[in-house]
């Protein structure tokens, strides 16, 4: 332990700044991973549609927003509104631009997932008598979530550690937060720790889970 | 000389070799034969070091393969083996297959090592398809690359398993006439097969395995002609 | 809507911007070399290394997914310093993508690992190869066919990890742009240039990787 370990000036009250950047990463997640579940799942119903020119102009829009860093969507975005004349805050931009990128992804996952479903337990469920609606609702929906979880959940760890990129416009998530400090008391390593543990908390038991998950659809036992 | 002393060898709780006691001569053909699962494969990949032993010993040409001390892939230069399944490289041409150990490991020259492996691949009637993929090549060829690939390196012995149970009855032909022509040459090999007729034919002697333990061992006629277990009357009769 | 677009600006700075879109590039292309250098012996010894291999390796690919590449970045930036180290922009950068580079192809090889067939590995030991050879002659070079198209999207992530790297004031393509709009205050116009620019790179990426693809069976000419 380096000998000025407590003369570097990490004060109390950082800890608590630093709290409230990891609640604000929290919030960021929840916000911009609802938006992008519920954007994604709709894109991804679309893009199953039998409308070829919109796939088309789907698959075209997410793809790009894959070829896009995602520090220049959210910059774009932030300042883009702003010249379009909506006065919005950094939170504001930064979930519809985490949301719109995770939403291109998640999409691919509804329509992958959708795919899965064996083509005779649709025709199945239409040659029970189901409408289109209802195969969807009982059959592709059930079958399909059990399949895309996994690959869903991975998007959304993705969100979480994507946060420390809304820095950018001014946001001030943990990430930033422990910079500020870091700034002030030229202490890097100790804060930075203390933040990469808390996105690895988040993350590693999350990403065990859905490799375990995943696992097992493949057929292999939970070990 | 290959020397197999006592040997055991458990997967878990699952004791597969129980005590193997087999001497190969210089020169000898054997053929090991016995039903599926009594640990032929087992022996085979124990004898070069690709499987590990519980306990005994195996000697080749005074070297003992389990010693801490023996350099495993020195050894297994001397040992050629084809394997019941087919292996070859998906990722390079049948020719690079045959020099690709040639020259990483014995440091051969490119151009030694090609000729090196077009006299192989003569040998084992693969010659045309020397810059083909193996995933273009039929069954028997590939295990006939196999065995190219295994006598480029100049082994002094030859370990085959079942090099032939997984061919079609036309394939199976082209593949013992390799064998057929390598046993006339005096190559030393030990032979697991499924074909009593063509063990009958090449083979010195016989060793017929039956659950993890040697139940039964002796020249070919005596083998084949006059079983004395009921076991090996009854798996002779069977193999037919 | 009185906004005045003034893309000439941009136009005029587009030599910087081609430098800096040049280094991202650059950096992208080198993390990825070094990254899947670093991959295969931590795939390998995650995959079947024994104790203290396969929890250093395991631990290097967990920490490498599940923090925040800036994290990482911030790391070797700023948190070397602690042990005296301090590294410029670009190295800090090129040091953390490796990092993360490293763990994320040793996840996608370690499953490429699992759909080389065991009989590979033993055709290879048989020939005299040590395990060493036998990876990287007879292994690796199918796990890389295998899992082609997931080293490409690596390779766009990596690209697009670079522009965290403005952050620490590297004069990469993001950083050229922000560098800019400090001076200019035309953050809209310089950030769609980059973009365009980020999708463009990325799509020759694309690109080169489609055509460079190994196909199933090939057959030599
Ligand atoms: N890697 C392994 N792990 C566990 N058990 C194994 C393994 N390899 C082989 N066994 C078991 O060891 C026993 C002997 O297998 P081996 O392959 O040696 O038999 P074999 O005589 O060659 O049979 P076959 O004629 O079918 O090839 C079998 O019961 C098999 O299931
Ligand atoms: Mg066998």
């Amino acid at each position: 332990m380096p000998p000025d370990m407590f003369a570097s000036g990490i004060a109390p009250q950082d800890y608590w700044l630093m709290a409230e950047g990891a609640w604000r990463t929290i919030l960021m997640t929840l916000s911009a991973g609802v938006l992008a579940t519920l954007l994604g799942v709709a894109l991804g119903l679309l893009k199953l549609m039998p409308w070829r020119g919109l796939r088309h102009l789907l698959d075209t829009v997410t793809d790009s927003l894959r070829c896009v860093p995602l520090l220049v969507q959210v910059t774009l975005i932030y300042s883009g509104l702003a010249v379009l004349g909506f006065r919005i805050g950094a939170f504001t931009a930064g979930m519809v631009a985490l949301g719109l990128f995770a939403a291109g992804y998640i999409s691919e996952v509804v329509r992958e997932a959708a795919q899965a479903v064996p083509g005779n337990l649709r025709r199945a469920a239409r040659g029970l008598g189901m409408t289109r609606f209802q195969e969807y609702w009982y059959v592709v929906l059930p079958l399909g979530i059990r399949q895309g979880f996994p690959s869903w959940l991975g998007i959304i760890l993705g969100i979480v550690k994507d946060t420390s990129v809304v820095a950018v416009i001014g946001y001030v998530e943990l990430l930033r937060a422990t910079q500020n400090i870091i700034t002030r008391t030229q202490d890097p390593l100790p804060l930075l720790s203390l933040a990469a543990v808390f996105y690895f908390l988040i993350c590693f038991p999350l990403s065990m889970l859905g490799r375990r998950l995943e696992h097992m659809m493949n057929g292999g036992a939970v070990r | 000389m290959i020397e197999i002393k006592q040997v055991r060898k458990s997967y878990g709780s699952l004791e597969v070799l129980k005590g193997i006691d087999l001497t190969i001569d210089k020169g000898e053909v054997v053929a090991m034969i016995g039903p599926s699962g009594s640990g032929k494969s087992t022996l085979l990949q124990c004898i070069n070091g690709l499987e590990t032993i519980s306990s005994g010993e195996i000697i080749v040409d005074g070297v003992s393969v389990f010693d801490k001390a023996t350099n495993l892939n020195h050894l297994r230069r001397k040992l050629g083996i084809v394997f019941q399944s087919y292996n070859a490289f998906p990722h390079m041409t049948v020719r690079r297959n045959v020099t690709l150990a040639l020259t990483k490991v014995l440091g051969v020259s490119r151009d030694q090592a090609n000729a090196i492996a077009e006299t192989q691949l003569q040998r084992v009637g693969l010659l045309a398809k020397a810059d083909v993929y193996p995933t273009a090549l039929s069954g028997g060829q590939q295990q006939r690359l196999g065995i190219a690939r295994a006598l480029a390196m100049g082994p002094s012995y030859m370990l085959f398993d079942e090099v032939t149970s997984a061919l079609d009855p036309e394939l199976v032909a082209e593949v013992l006439a390799t064998l057929r022509q390598l046993s006339a040459e005096g190559m030393t090999m030990i032979l697991v097969t499924h074909e009593m007729q063509f063990a009958r034919e090449v083979a010195d002697r016989v060793v017929f395995f039956h659950e993890g333990v040697i139940a039964e061992s002796g020249p070919p006629e005596q083998i084949f002609g006059n079983p004395k277990s009921e076991r090996l009357r009854a798996f002779v009769s069977r193999a037919g | 809507m009185s906004y005045n677009f003034q893309f000439g600006i941009v136009l005029d700075a587009l030599p910087d911007l081609m430098q800096g879109a040049a280094l991202s590039l650059s950096i992208a292309i080198v993390t990825m070399a070094v990254g899947i250098v670093l991959a295969m012996p931590l795939a390998v010894g995650s995959w079947n290394g024994k104790g203290l291999v396969t929890f250093l390796s395991r631990s290097w690919i967990e920490l490498a997914r599940n923090t925040p590449c800036l994290a990482q970045i911030y790391f070797f930036f700023y948190g070397l310093g602690a042990f005296g180290i301090f590294l410029s922009p670009w190295l800090a950068v090129g040091i953390a993508l490796c990092f993360n580079n490293a763990g994320y192809l040793a996840e996608i090889f370690r499953g490429g690992l699992k759909g080389v067939n065991a009989n590979q590995m033993k055709g290879a030991r048989s020939l005299g190869f040590g395990p060493v050879g036998a990876y990287r002659y007879v292994v690796f070079p199918q796990v890389f066919t295998n899992t082609f198209s997931s080293i490409g999207n690596q390779f766009i992530w990596a690209l697009l990890n670079t522009s965290l790297g403005a952050l620490i004031g590297l004069y990469d393509l993001s950083g050229v742009a922000m560098d800019y709009q400090s001076r200019t205050f035309k953050t809209f116009e310089f950030f769609l240039a980059i973009a365009v620019i980020y999708f463009i790179l990325a799509k020759l990426v694309l690109f080169l990787a489609n055509r460079f693809k190994p196909g199933g069976a090939r057959h030599a000419a």
